[in-house]
C-alpha cells in the first residue's frame, strides 16, 4: 500500500502555512520524513508523527498570521476615525429633528428611570448602611396569644443580656426610641432621641466627629447620666459649637454631660438626633418589661432561619422556666431590611414601582429602535448606492456606529445628570419624611444598568445599518432598496415595535391614573368626616405622663389651654389625648374594654383600639355632628359620673345593631394595670375616617372620653405623654417660637413637640403616597412623552415613505378621508390592537403596585376607561401633525420627486 | 528590512546553508544544526526563520520540480545572497571585535 499521509492534518497544514511562503516545500518534506518512518516504524507512527509535526509546525504560523490580522485590523480601525466621527455628526445634524427627538428620548428616559430606581433601591433593596449589613436581624418576643401578626412586641433587657451569649449572634445590641425634652438656652424642644446599649455604635460603624460616643460603664445604674449629639442636632441647636463637649445640658429636667457629636455621616436606624445611654435595670426587672428594641449581627455562616429556629427554642425553653411568665412566649428572628422597609411600604409597592421605572426605560429605548430603524430605512439606498460605487463598508458601517454612539452618549448623559440632579433635589425636601438609614442618592448599579441598557439599545440599533452596509450586494439589490422594495419587512418591525410600546404604556397610564386617583381621594380631608380647616393643633409632651393623679393632669392642661387661648389669633381650644384600648393581643384576644352586663371583655379584633379622650367642646369644635345624645361638655369634670361618646360604628363595635338611642345610658369599663375605671355613654355621634392614608376612608369605630374624668394610667398603653390641643383659629396663628414661649410661661419645663396646622399633620401623615404617587405620576408622564413622541415619529415616517402613493391617490381624486386612511390605518390599527392587550395586562400590574396598605393601584372600570381615553386622544394629537402633512401632499411634487 | 535585525537562529541558519553548499535543504539544514551546531530546533521555527530570511532576501532557493517520492510537492535548495554574505560578514566582524575585547577571560 502506497504511504500517505493523513488527508486532515495535510489539508490543515496546506491551510496554516500560506501560499508565498514554504509551503509546498514544508508538505514535500513532511512527505519524504513520513515515507521513510513508514516503511520503518509503521503506519500508526508515522500518522502520529505527521500530525504532531503539523502541529508544530502550524502553531508558528498561526501565530504570525494572527498577529499580522490584528495588526492590520487595528491599524484599519484607527483609520480615518475622527473624520468618520465628523461625517456621523454632519449625519445626525442633517436629521436634525431626528437626533433631537432620540436625544429627547434618552435623556427622559434614563433620567427618570435612573432617579426613579434610585429611589426604590434606597427605600426597599439596597443594603443598610452599617457593617455586615447582609446578617443584620430582629430580635422580639412573640406570643401567638397577646401579639397579632407583623406586630411588634419588643423584648426585655434581661432577655437582651441573655441573647448577648448565645452562639448564632456575632453582636447583640438593643435601643428604646422615644422624645425627650432639651434644654437650650431658654426653650425646651422636644429632640426624638433613643437609649441605646453600651455596644451600639460600635455594632452600627458609627464614628464620632467630635469625643466619644457612648461606652462601657455609662450604663451602670450610679455613672453619670451622658448624651451624645447627633451632627445635624449640634450644628442646628448647638451652631456647631465644638466647646459643647463636656459641657452639662437638661435633658427631661436631668442634667447630662455632652460627651460627643456623632459624624455627619452616621445614620440612625430611627429619627433619633441624640443618644443616651441604656441603664441596665439590674436583676430586679422583668422578661415582661418589653421595651426594648434588640437588633444582632448573626455568626458567619449561620442563616437567618437557622437563628430563627435556634432563638424559638431557646426563648420557648426559657421563658417557660420563669415563673410569672405567662405561658406561650417564645422569640423570633427577622431580617432587619425587611423589617425597616416595611415600615415604609410594602416591597410589592417597590417592586411595582421598579417595574414603572423599567417600562419607561423600555419605552425609551423602543423609541429609540423606532427612530435608528427609520434611518435604518432611510441610508439602506444610500448605502446601496455608495457601495455599488466602491465605497469602504467597513467605513460604511463603522459611520452607522459611530453616530448611535454620539446619540447614546448624548442622550444617556446629559439623563445621568438629570437624574443627579433631580436626586439631589427630592432627596433634600424629602429628608425628613424618612428614617435616617434611608440614602435617597443615586445608585451606581441601578445607574449602569440603566446607561448600559439604553447605550447598548442605541449601539445594537447602530448594527442594524452596519450590518445591512455588509450585506447589501452592488447591483440589483441596491437598487431594489432605493425604490423601497423591502417596505412590508419594516413596516412590520416598526408595528412590532410600536405595538410593545403603546402596551407598556397602556400599563404605565393605568398604573399612574390609579395612583393619581389614590392621591386625589387620599388629599381629600373634606371626606374624613371632622372639621380640620382653620385648626391648629399643638402637641406637647405632657410631664404628668400616667403615673400623675387626675387633679395634676387637669391643672396641666387647663393652665396650658387657657394660656393658648388667650392668643388673639386663637377663637377657643379643646386638648385630646389619645387613649389606646386595644390590647397588643392577638385579634381573637380580650382587649381592655368591657360593656357593661358583660362578664367578657369585647375582643381585640372590634373594640375601638384608636380611641380618644376630648375636652369640652370638642364635638362642637370639629364640627362632628351628634346623632343622638350629647358631647362632652364643662360638666364632665372630676368628682361627676364619668361619661363617654361613642360614634355610631363604636356602638356597632361595642354592642352590636342596635339603634343609636338605644345605646343612651349604657355602661362600658375599661380595666388595665393601673386599675378600672367605668364610664357611660351621653352620645352618639357620626362615624369619622380612621386613617387618612386610606382611600377607601372607612369609618373608624370611635369611644371618645371625657378629658377631665379619664385616669392618667388609662393612657398607659398608647403614646402615654402626648397631650394635644386643637386650637380654633380667628387670625394667623402663632409661630413655633411664640408657641414654645407661651407655653414654658405657663408650665416651666413642658416641650412643644409639633405646632402647626391640622392640614399640615393630616399632610405628613399621607406623605408616602403623595411621593410615591408624585413618582407614579413623574414616570408615566415620561412615558407618555415617550409613547407621544413614538407614535408621532412612527406615523410620520409612514406618511413621507408613503408620499408617491399618497400623491397618486390625490391625483385620481381620493377624498380627505380616503387620504387619512391611507396614511394611519395601519398605525391605528396597531394602536388599537396593542391598547386592548396593555389593557389586559395592566390589571395585575396595577394590583402588585396597589399591595399593602398604601392605596396605589388597584383596576377598576374608571381607570380603564380614563387609561383608553387618555392614550386615544394623546396619540390622535400625536397623529394630527403627519396626517395633516399627509393631506397636504401636493401631487405633482411627489410624483417629481419621486 | 533592515539587514542587521536578524536574530541568532537566523545567524545560525545563513551559516549552516553556507556550510552545505548545494546541499542545503530544509531537512538537511536541520540535521547540521543539530549535529555541527548543537542547535536543536522544531520543524515550524526552522520554516518560519527561513521565511523571515527569505523575506530579507538574505537567502534565495532553487526549487526542484514535484516528484512522487515527495507526494508531489516541490523542494528548496537555500543559497545565502550577497546581501546575506554582507550580514554574515558584518556579524563575524563585531563578534571578533568583541572576543578582542574579552582579553582571553573567557578562554583563549
Amino acid at each position: 500500500m502506497k504511504p500517505t499521509p493523513p488527508a486532515l492534518f495535510r489539508k490543515l497544514l496546506a491551510h496554516v502555512v500560506p501560499d508565498g511562503a514554504s509551503g509546498p516545500s514544508v508538505l514535500g518534506d513532511l512527505h519524504e520524513e513520513y515515507v521513510r518512518i513508514y516503511g520503518s516504524r509503521g503506519h500508526a507512527r508515522a500518522h502520529l508523527w505527521y500530525a504532531t509535526q503539523v502541529v508544530m509546525i502550524g502553531i508558528p504560523y498561526a501565530a504570525a498570521t494572527s498577529a499580522a490580522v490584528a495588526q492590520r485590523s487595528l491599524v484599519g480601525l484607527g483609520q480615518g476615525l475622527s473624520l468618520d466621527l465628523r461625517h456621523a455628526a454632519r449625519g445626525l445634524r442633517a436629521n436634525g429633528v431626528m437626533t433631537a427627538v432620540a436625544v429627547s428620548s434618552l435623556v427622559v428616559g434614563t433620567g427618570g428611570a435612573i432617579a426613579s430606581a434610585g429611589l426604590v433601591d434606597a427605600l426597599w433593596l439596597s443594603p443598610l448602611p452599617y457593617p455586615g449589613a447582609q446578617r443584620l436581624v430582629d430580635l422580639e418576643d412573640m406570643h401567638d396569644q397577646h401579639v397579632c401578626s407583623g406586630c411588634s412586641a419588643g423584648a426585655s433587657y434581661r432577655s437582651f443580656s441573655e441573647w448577648q451569649t448565645l452562639d448564632f449572634f456575632e453582636d447583640v445590641t438593643a435601643m428604646s426610641g422615644g422624645s425627650r425634652t432639651m434644654e437650650v438656652g431658654d426653650r425646651s424642644i422636644p429632640v426624638p432621641a433613643t437609649e441605646v446599649a453600651e455596644n451600639f455604635f460600635d455594632f452600627m460603624g458609627g464614628r464620632t466627629s467630635l469625643g466619644r460616643f457612648i461606652l462601657t460603664g455609662d450604663a451602670a445604674a450610679d455613672a453619670p447620666a451622658v448624651v451624645v449629639l447627633g451632627h445635624g442636632l449640634w450644628t442646628g441647636a448647638f451652631g456647631a459649637d465644638s466647646s459643647v463637649v463636656n459641657t452639662s445640658i437638661r435633658i427631661d429636667g436631668l442634667p447630662h454631660t455632652v460627651v460627643g457629636v456623632m459624624g455627619r455621616d452616621f445614620r440612625a436606624l430611627d429619627r433619633a438626633r441624640m443618644w443616651t445611654a441604656l441603664r441596665d435595670p439590674g436583676a430586679s426587672s422583668s422578661f415582661d418589661q418589653r421595651e426594648l428594641w434588640v437588633i444582632a449581627r448573626l455568626s458567619a455562616g449561620v442563616t437567618t432561619q437557622e437563628a430563627d429556629m435556634g432563638l424559638r427554642t431557646y426563648a420557648a425553653s426559657r421563658y417557660s422556666s420563669v415563673s410569672g411568665l405567662e405561658p406561650g412566649w417564645y422569640a423570633k428572628v427577622e431580617s432587619l431590611r425587611s423589617v425597616v422597609s416595611d415600615e415604609i411600604g410594602p416591597l410589592g409597592m417597590g417592586m411595582g414601582l421598579l417595574a414603572a421605572t423599567l417600562i419607561v426605560l423600555f419605552v425609551a429605548c423602543a423609541n429609540l429602535a423606532a427612530l435608528m430603524l427609520a434611518r435604518v430605512t432611510e441610508r439602506e439606498a444610500e448605502l446601496g448606492i455608495r457601495i455599488a460605487l466602491g465605497s469602504n463598508r467597513f467605513r460604511l458601517a463603522r459611520v452607522a456606529v459611530l453616530e448611535s454612539v454620539v446619540i447614546a452618549v448624548l442622550g444617556t448623559g446629559i439623563g445621568l445628570l438629570a437624574a443627579v440632579a433631580l436626586t439631589e433635589l427630592v432627596g433634600e425636601r424629602a429628608r425628613g419624611a424618612f428614617p435616617g438609614w434611608v440614602d435617597l442618592g443615586l445608585d451606581a448599579r441601578m445607574a449602569a444598568m440603566a446607561v448600559a441598557t439604553t447605550v447598548g439599545t442605541a449601539v445594537a440599533c447602530g448594527l442594524l445599518p452596519a450590518l445591512r452596509s455588509y450585506s447589501v450586494k452592488p447591483g440589483r439589490e441596491s437598487l431594489h432598496a432605493a425604490l423601497g422594495g423591502r417596505d412590508r419587512d419594516r413596516l412590520r418591525r416598526h408595528d412590532l415595535l410600536l405595538g410593545v410600546q403603546v402596551a407598556l404604556g397602556v400599563v404605565l397610564v393605568g398604573g399612574a391614573l390609579s395612583a393619581a386617583r389614590s392621591v386625589v381621594r387620599v388629599i381629600d380631608f373634606d371626606s374624613l368626616g371632622h372639621r380640620y380647616a382653620g385648626i391648629h393643633t399643638v402637641e406637647i409632651d405632657s410631664p404628668v405622663g400616667t403615673h400623675g393623679t387626675l387633679a395634676e393632669s387637669n391643672e396641666l392642661v387647663e393652665a396650658l389651654g387657657v394660656a393658648l387661648g388667650a392668643h388673639p389669633s386663637v377663637g377657643g381650644w379643646v386638648a385630646t389625648r389619645p387613649l389606646f384600648l386595644g390590647s397588643w393581643g392577638n385579634a381573637d384576644g380580650p382587649s381592655p374594654v368591657r360593656t357593661e352586663g358583660s362578664v367578657e371583655a369585647v375582643p381585640d379584633r372590634v373594640v375601638p383600639r384608636h380611641s380618644l379622650a376630648v375636652g369640652a367642646g370638642y364635638f362642637e369644635q370639629m364640627e362632628i355632628p351628634l346623632l343622638v345624645g350629647r358631647g362632652i361638655g364643662l360638666g364632665d369634670r372630676v368628682g361627676g359620673d364619668p361619661v363617654a361618646v361613642v360614634s355610631a360604628a363604636g356602638a356597632r363595635a361595642l354592642w352590636g345593631d342596635v339603634a343609636p338611642t338605644d345605646v343612651l345610658g349604657r355602661g362600658f369599663s375599661v380595666e388595665l394595670s393601673g386599675g378600672t375605671q367605668s364610664f357611660t355613654v351621653v352620645g352618639v355621634s357620626r362615624d369619622v375616617v380612621g386613617n387618612p392614608r386610606s382611600e377607601r376612608r372607612r369609618a373608624m369605630p370611635m369611644i371618645y372620653t371625657a378629658l377631665a374624668q379619664t385616669e392618667p394610667w388609662a393612657f398607659d398603653h398608647g403614646p402615654a405623654r402626648d397631650v394635644t390641643f386643637q386650637l380654633d383659629l380667628r387670625s394667623t396663628p402663632p409661630g413655633l417660637p411664640e408657641v414654645e414661649a407661651i407655653v414654658s410661661e405657663s408650665r416651666a419645663g413642658v416641650a412643644v413637640a409639633r405646632s402647626g396646622s391640622l392640614r399640615d399633620t393630616l399632610l405628613l401623615w399621607i406623605m408616602p403616597v403623595l411621593i410615591i404617587g408624585a413618582v407614579m405620576t413623574a414616570l408615566s408622564t415620561i412615558g407618555l412623552g415617550l409613547l407621544m413622541l413614538g407614535v408621532y415619529g412612527t406615523l410620520s415616517y409612514r406618511v413621507a415613505r408613503s408620499r408617491r402613493e399618497l400623491g397618486v391617490r390625490i391625483a385620481i381624486g381620493a377624498r380627505p378621508v380616503e387620504v387619512f386612511r391611507a396614511a394611519s390605518h395601519r398605525v391605528v390599527r396597531v394602536l388599537a390592537v396593542s391598547g386592548l392587550i396593555g389593557i389586559g395586562i395592566s390589571a395585575p400590574v396595577a394590583h402588585t403596585i396597589g399591595a399593602g396598605d398604601i392605596p396605589l393601584g388597584g383596576s377598576d372600570p374608571w381607570v380603564l376607561v380614563m387609561t383608553a381615553t387618555v392614550l386615544a386622544s394623546l396619540c390622535g394629537l400625536s397623529c394630527l401633525g403627519p396626517v395633516r402633512r399627509a393631506l397636504a401632499t401636493d401631487p405633482i411634487e411627489s410624483l417629481k420627486s419621486d | 528590512m533592515a539587514r542587521d535585525s536578524i536574530g541568532e537562529l537566523e545567524h545560525l541558519i545563513l551559516l549552516t546553508v553556507l556550510n552545505l553548499e548545494s546541499d542545503a535543504s530544509a531537512l538537511r539544514i536541520r540535521d547540521v544544526l543539530a549535529t555541527r551546531g548543537g542547535r536543536r530546533i522544531t520543524r515550524g521555527a526552522l520554516y518560519r526563520s527561513l521565511d523571515r530570511l527569505g523575506e530579507k532576501q538574505l537567502i534565495d532557493w532553487d526549487v526542484v520540480e514535484p516528484d512522487e517520492s515527495r507526494g508531489g510537492h516541490t523542494k528548496r535548495f537555500y543559497r545565502v545572497t550577497a546581501a546575506g554574505l554582507d550580514v554574515v560578514r558584518e556579524r563575524r566582524e563585531a563578534l571578533l571585535r568583541l572576543w578582542a575585547g574579552t582579553r582571553g577571560m573567557v578562554g583563549p
